[in-house]
């Protein structure tokens, strides 16, 4: 590849390199110069977390081409404070706890730089225009607008929407049962993680680089379910650049399962397609290259003959007999429990409850898949440590977890694995599964030099596990003075081709319906269904959030049904400290009455004044 | 056509910790010889920020100001094992595991002191400035700076405390469904407030009003963070995300932060936080796990507010333009 001189100025230091042509300043920044504070959240110009000045202006370095820069002026982050004296606006962010992950934050500190240069007193229309080029998953952005208005020493008096209030302890609440006698428990504390974040010195996995390092990329599959009649490699192991390509059989255990740790099996997924595939985005083959480049093109050089087989993508098409069968380790569409084809919780007589309810109300609710969307993706980097040992710098949210996965996928002994976090850019739940690190552990064995094996954003989006879309029925009877004495609840959760953390989530479900009130007879399914799309798994509620949507929005209903105040209703039927819940504990550390409470004099929602007087403590205390 | 305002509520409660327990946690407490302490764990920063609130942690149970503990995690080779940040387990879990180390530090390290002043240990306390003190005698004192240098190279001992927590594993009875899924619950109710243009279907949420209860906030500031940012996301789980727009339909599935929506700073949604602290039986300093459940209310009470401003349901996530103009014309149909 042409090489390219450039040369400019990085934060009024003087740099000269030689490139590759067509290299990307973001590129340049972090793995020549070696400034990591820009991120790559996206490679596509569409997260802003790269972000940097040049020459005054806010540019993408991702879509930037470093051979384009000579001649100009370069600020990152990492350039802004002087002396060891924070930039006003690194300092804003740090008062006003505007970092979370921290991942976005130098690019939101460029954008919210070029905003004041140009704008020394903006509006907070005028902040919220300069940072909508940048994506935060962690902080709501409201904290980033205050930040940044502080920053302008603003006394922006525009009281438009979005402005909202600082969180408010209510201490009266619950006073008996606590001392507020800490000294550093309940005091807000700076996070001693932010100046690393402000500054752009925070290390992720990816702000290492490794002389020699290799780049995985995947052959996916482009059909949801289809026999692998043959692979041939032949012509991508020509490309220039390409060391080592990987197949199922290069796998020394393939077939695994992550929660085998907590005895839920049976293994069956491929960390490599053998013979199927099972889902649109499935890993087929693994192909470790000089740079990423060629990996990506010699891995379109990947010969892949499939023979098209009947897909199921609807989950209800999925349980009926003759659908096609999803995954052959379990022979059936659905997960099998101890306890049979679902997750059960029977409670008193819930026929006879629907038999005496003045109404009974049926309703359907369904999801779709959810992406975590972290700003960092998913991936993690393996260096051999020269002692048959390897040291895995990973996002991973489980440590132990992910090493002893690898440690069975790769049948090495756990002493040999060496797992290293740091700060993550993000988890909600998306960085559980092991996926990316057993291959690469692989890859660095074989090739004996260190391998990234990084998501690109359309992986994060489309291949990453989602949150299961799920479908929720639930069957309510209740009385005229809205008591309700009867609930049957229906879960079914879309594992997707494999199970990964799916049956606990659907079992989660079991244990967590019928909601937070105190129902006399109540029946719960919960199943966890395989069908022909991307494995889903944990995201934030896990089993929980999707569940929760159904059961307030039918009591929504219940409360119409029945012509009472939504908010009374809840409060007739909240559970209550000692109240036996479904699955047969007595309910403790009640507060939802409280919530409640609080939430009808917030919301200026009156409730009639027996309802303000109850307690979550037990009944007639 | 005009614009409709609705209001709706929810009210929810979550579990903290792995479902059914079985999940332990492990942490090692010791000084250095600087007076200082270091914590060290397996645990993962998913920027939530457990390495400030184990600091705090830590330092509220041995007697220090935060800042003279540092925190080592994420390494297998250095930390004992933790089985990982997930389920709103890591404050409840790791949280544990530090106070019992630290505790047994602690007492290790008053021991020291007591040795130095010739006293019994259990006559001393801590002043949370860095000086352990005779109770009722505070003249009579010993910086900890100076206890650890004794321990190390007079005494002989080591400032040092292993921690431990674990939930028994509980398993589900399987006819009945019987088991203890959790030992603790967070509480959150939410008001949202919503404008329908029932035009376009476009819902613009006005206000949201949530209320959150959470054992103890062991540090506001953080605990706002996380309430602030997971009340963001539960309106866009509400209204915008899915990779799936028309599921279980395949296609149309977004690939980059164009295709795939959540609200922008433009578009928030008034946002007010209250807390109430009912500290939980076994949480560090009670606390629970706020992290997850501080997203799940805003879903239902949007969706709740929309019907009551347009009076049609959408039992179906997200509630997009496209289905709410869809109900409307067969609500108008009908």
């Amino acid at each position: 590849m042409a090489k390219v001189s450039v040369q400019f100025t990085l934060n009024g230091a003087e740099k000269a390199e030689f490139i590759d042509s067509g290299t990307t300043l973001l590129h340049a920044l972090r793995d020549k110069i070696g400034d990591t504070s820009p991120k790559g959240g996206c490679h596509q110009g569409t997260c802003g977390a790269c972000s940097v000045i040049i020459d005054g202006e806010l540019r993408l370095s991702c879509l930037t081409l470093a051979e384009t820069c000579s001649g100009a002026a370069i600020t990152t982050t990492s350039g802004l404070s002087e002396g060891g004296v924070l930039h006003p606006l690194q300092r804003a962010f740090l008062d006003a706890f505007a970092t979370q992950c921290g991942f976005c934050t130098p690019g939101m500190i460029m954008a919210a730089k070029v905003l004041l240069d140009h704008t020394p007193n903006p509006s907070r229309d005028e902040v919220v225009e300069a940072l909508s080029g940048n994506i935060c998953r962690c902080t709501g952005y409201e904290p980033i607008i205050q930040a940044v208005l502080t920053a302008a020493r603003s006394n922006s008096q525009n009281a438009a929407r979005g402005e909202s209030k600082k969180m408010e302890l209510r201490k009266s609440y619950f006073a008996d049962q606590r001392k507020d006698d800490l000294h550093e428990i309940g005091q807000p504390r700076p996070r001693s993680d932010s100046p690393g974040h402000v500054t752009g010195k925070t290390a992720y996995f990816a702000d290492r680089n490794f002389p020699g390092m290799l780049h995985l990329k995947m052959v996916r599959s482009p059909h949801h379910h289809a026999r692998i009649l043959s692979i041939d490699i032949s012509e991508a192991e020509k490309h220039p650049g390409v060391v080592k390509i990987l197949t199922a059989k290069d796998v020394p255990h393939n077939v695994y399962t992550i929660l085998i740790l907590i005895q839920i099996g049976p293994e069956d997924e491929t960390v490599l397609a053998d013979g199927k595939v099972r889902w649109k985005g499935e890993a087929v083959v693994a192909v470790l290259a000089e740079t990423e480049r060629a990996a990506q093109e010699a891995a379109a050089k990947v010969k892949v003959d499939y023979e098209v087989l009947p897909a199921v993508f609807d989950m209800e098409e999925a349980l009926k007999p003759g659908a096609p069968i999803v995954n052959e380790y379990h022979g059936r569409n659905y997960y099998l429990y101890d306890s049979g084809e679902c997750r059960k919780v029977r409670f008193g007589d819930v026929e006879a409850g629907f038999a005496s309810a003045d109404h009974v109300l049926e309703q359907t609710y369904q999801s779709s898949p959810i992406e975590h969307a972290p700003t960092e993706t998913t991936g993690c980097i393996v260096a051999p440590e020269g002692n048959d040992r390897f040291t895995c710098y990973t996002n991973t949210q489980a440590m132990f977890f992910t090493l002893d996965n690898a440690s069975i996928i790769l049948q090495m002994p756990g002493n040999r694995l060496h797992f290293v976090g740091g700060t993550v850019g993000g988890g909600f739940g998306g960085k559980v599964d092991v996926i990316v690190e057993p291959i690469a552990i692989l890859g660095a064995k074989l090739t004996g030099r260190p391998v990234s094996f990084i998501y690109s954003r359309a992986e994060e989006m489309q291949i990453s596990s989602p949150r299961a879309a799920e479908k929720v029925v639930i069957k309510d009877g209740v009385m005229k003075d809205g008591r309700i004495v009867a609930r049957k609840v229906t879960g079914y959760t879309d594992a997707g081709a494999y199970s990964r953390h799916s049956p606990y989530g659907a079992q989660k479900g079991a244990g967590h319906y019928p909601g937070p009130y105190t129902i006399p007879n109540v029946w719960i399914d919960t199943y966890c269904v395989y069908t022909n799309r991307t494995p889903s798994s944990a995201m934030r509620g896990f089993g929980v959030t999707i569940g929760d949507f159904a059961l307030e929005v039918q009591m929504d209903k219940l409360a119409r049904l029945i012509g009472m105040d939504p908010l009374e209703f809840r409060f007739i039927n909240a559970y209550r400290d000692g109240d036996m819940k479904a699955h047969r504990q007595p309910t403790e550390g009640a507060a939802l009455i409280e919530c409640m409470q609080e939430a009808s004099r917030a919301a200026n929602w009156p409730v009639a004044e027996k309802f303000m007087a109850m307690s979550s403590y037990a009944k007639g205390a | 056509m005009a614009i409709r305002r609705g209001r709706g509520v929810a009210a929810i409660n979550y579990p903290t910790g792995m479902n059914l327990g079985g999940d332990p946690t492990q942490a090692l407490v010791h000084s250095t010889p600087t007076g200082n302490f270091m914590v060290t764990l397996s645990s993962v920063d998913l920027g939530q920020g457990m390495k400030q609130i184990m600091a705090q942690i830590c330092a509220e149970t041995i007697g220090v100001p935060t800042d003279r503990v540092v925190v080592d995690t994420a390494d297998t080779d250095t930390g004992p094992h933790c089985m990982g940040t997930f389920a709103s387990r890591g404050t409840h879990r790791a949280g544990n595991a530090v106070i019992q180390a630290a505790r047994e530090a602690r007492q290790v390290m008053l021991e020291v002191a007591a040795e130095e002043l010739e006293v019994n240990a259990s006559d001393l306390e801590t002043d949370g400035q860095g000086n352990i003190l005779v109770k009722g005698a505070p003249q009579k004192s010993i910086s900890i700076f100076d206890v650890a240098l004794s321990a190390h190279f007079k005494r002989g001992r080591s400032i040092s405390g292993r921690g431990m927590f674990l939930i028994p594993r509980s398993y589900p009875e399987k006819e009945t469904g019987a088991m203890k899924p959790s030992t603790c619950y967070a509480h959150a109710c939410t008001v949202a407030e919503v404008e329908v243009d029932d035009e376009t279907g476009e819902v613009t949420v006005l206000t949201v009003k949530n209320v959150f209860e959470i054992g103890r906030a062991l540090n506001p500031k953080m605990v706002e963070q996380q309430l602030v940012g997971g009340s963001w996301m539960g309106i866009s789980h509400a209204l915008y995300e899915t990779t799936e727009p028309y599921y279980p339909n395949r296609d149309h599935g977004g690939t980059d932060f164009n295709q795939y929506l959540m609200p922008g700073p433009g578009d928030l949604a008034q946002t007010e936080i209250i807390v109430l602290e009912r500290p939980s039986a076994d949480g560090p300093y009670g606390a629970k796990g706020p992290g997850e459940m501080c997203a799940n209310p805003q879903i239902p009470a949007v969706a709740n507010a929309v019907f009551d401003a347009v009076g049609v349901r959408i039992d179906t996530l997200p509630i997009t333009p496209e289905r709410i103009l869809r109900a409307l014309k067969a609500q108008a149909s009908n």
